[in-house]
């Protein structure tokens, strides 16, 4: 017994080594991507304030693109806005029938990553601003992410740059379906995969969410179709995406409230391979 | 004296940190350079530090950064990689006079190229471990080491000239 302390005390460095690997490396597998969170989540008191106090000091040196790309959105919306009541902080948009359908929260991304293969963005809007799990992030020209995680004043989203990251798509004028995926390389280009019969495409073609998805409103932007060819063996195709929304300089995001998720949720969750 | 060298040392910790999360990572310099200074800090402490501070200290350095940058343990991992490797770095690599007067690595001591060297090794040694786990996928491997070694060539570069810039200006000359 001796001689086996005196093993371990002459070796302790191999040991402690191997202690510290395997708590590190639980920390890395132990997680996904939504589990993670609660590392993230009570880290946000600490490093979501430092964030957030950097982010403000360098919004000075954007406001000029921030501005136009405002002034746009502005002219977007009060276009796009019809018959619809909206307060300072919640923006509502109702169905024919009077019933409202989305709320739009406005919200600044304070830290961002697209260099990642799985990348994540943190926002300055949490529980206490109504934010809460599977919301929607859009920005002003397409989709950005889905909120994963709260705490009471920030949000983290899962950026579209990111493996985890599902949503059903469609190309806008014949209305194929297909799902979103990424391939963890350039931060400009999507996937669009298991599409059966994609039909005549020229590239350009608008890719947009579905009426499908319980995250999302239908028709939003996703990108632009770069090139597409079927996958070898499958009969299956693949569609190569621009990305609407340049991640790189993301700054003013909405987080889209669909109300009626939890119905469409509920009824759906019977389903053995229901996808959202 | 010592403490104020201590106090000294984790001050320029915070402000690598920093530095790292808020300027750094927010540059993009394309796919494959993804340079991480803040290992600085662990590079230049003593020579004569102890495995068991030095290793659960390169734990605590990695996971503040992996809470900055939603990467939970893989910081922590490749961090500990690093100072478990370094002793052993630091025996192979005595020079014929040894170590004799030396408190810590710096450009001046031993000399430029042996603090290059060691700098790139164990940068190398992080940089491996770091994008091999964040990637974990061997189909990719070749890409990854590409990654791996542009990366750790700039983060090399990037932490010779912070260590130039902090030596104090009588050894500089």
């Amino acid at each position: 017994m001796r001689s086996f302390f005196l093993f371990i005390i002459h070796n302790y460095a191999i040991f402690l080594f191997i202690l510290l690997e395997l708590l590190s490396l639980g920390l890395v597998f132990r997680f996904d991507a939504y589990h993670r969170t609660w590392f993230i989540n009570s880290a946000n008191g600490v490093t979501g304030n430092v964030l957030n106090t950097y982010g403000s000091f360098r919004n000075y040196f954007v406001l000029r693109q921030v501005n136009d790309s405002l002034v746009k959105e502005n002219a977007r919306l009060r276009e796009a806005l019809h018959p619809a009541a909206d307060d300072t902080t919640h923006t509502i948009v109702r169905s024919a029938s009077g019933a409202v359908l989305y709320t739009y929260v406005p919200a600044v991304v304070i830290s961002n990553s697209i260099t990642e293969p799985n990348n994540y963005m943190t926002i300055d809007k949490g529980s206490a601003d109504g934010i809460h799990r599977d919301m929607g992030v859009i920005s002003s020209s397409g989709i950005a992410g889905k909120v994963i995680a709260t705490s009471p004043h920030f949000s983290l989203v899962m950026s579209v740059l990111n493996s985890d990251f599902a949503c059903p798509v469609a190309v806008k004028k014949n209305n194929e379906q297909g799902k979103f995926r990424w391939s963890g390389k350039d931060p400009q280009m999507i996937q669009m995969v298991n599409v059966s019969e994609p039909g005549a495409l020229a590239p350009g073609d608008t890719i947009v969410t579905t009426p499908a998805s319980s995250v999302f409103p239908p028709d939003i932007v996703i990108g632009t179709l770069v090139n597409y060819g079927k996958d070898p063996g499958k009969n299956f195709y693949t569609l190569d995406i621009r990305l609407a929304t340049k991640m790189s300089n993301i700054r003013y995001v909405y987080v889209v409230d669909y109300l009626a998720s939890d119905e469409l949720n509920s009824l759906r969750k019977d389903l053995p391979n229901a996808s959202h | 004296m010592q403490v104020i060298k201590w106090i000294l040392r984790f001050s320029g910790l915070v402000v690598l940190i920093l530095f790292q999360v808020l300027v750094i990572n927010n540059i993009d310099l394309g796919q494959y350079v993804h340079p991480y200074i803040y290992l600085m800090f662990l590079i230049m402490l003593p020579f004569e530090t102890p495995r068991w501070i030095l290793m659960p200290l390169a734990f605590l350095v990695g996971l503040s950064i992996d809470m900055f940058m939603n990467t939970p343990g893989m910081h922590a991992a490749a961090c500990v990689v690093l100072t478990f490797l370094r002793p052993y770095l630091v025996k192979f690599m005595t020079p014929l006079t040894g170590y004799e007067g030396m408190e810590s690595p710096s450009p001046a001591n031993p000399g430029f190229l042996w603090f290059a060297l060691f700098t790139f090794v164990l940068v190398f040694a992080h940089h491996l471990v770091y994008f091999f786990i964040q990637t974990f996928n061997w189909a990719q491997s070749t890409y990854t080491l590409l990654k791996v070694l542009a990366s750790a060539v700039t983060s090399t570069v990037l932490i010779l000239i912070l260590a130039y810039l902090v030596m104090p200006r009588k050894a500089r000359r």
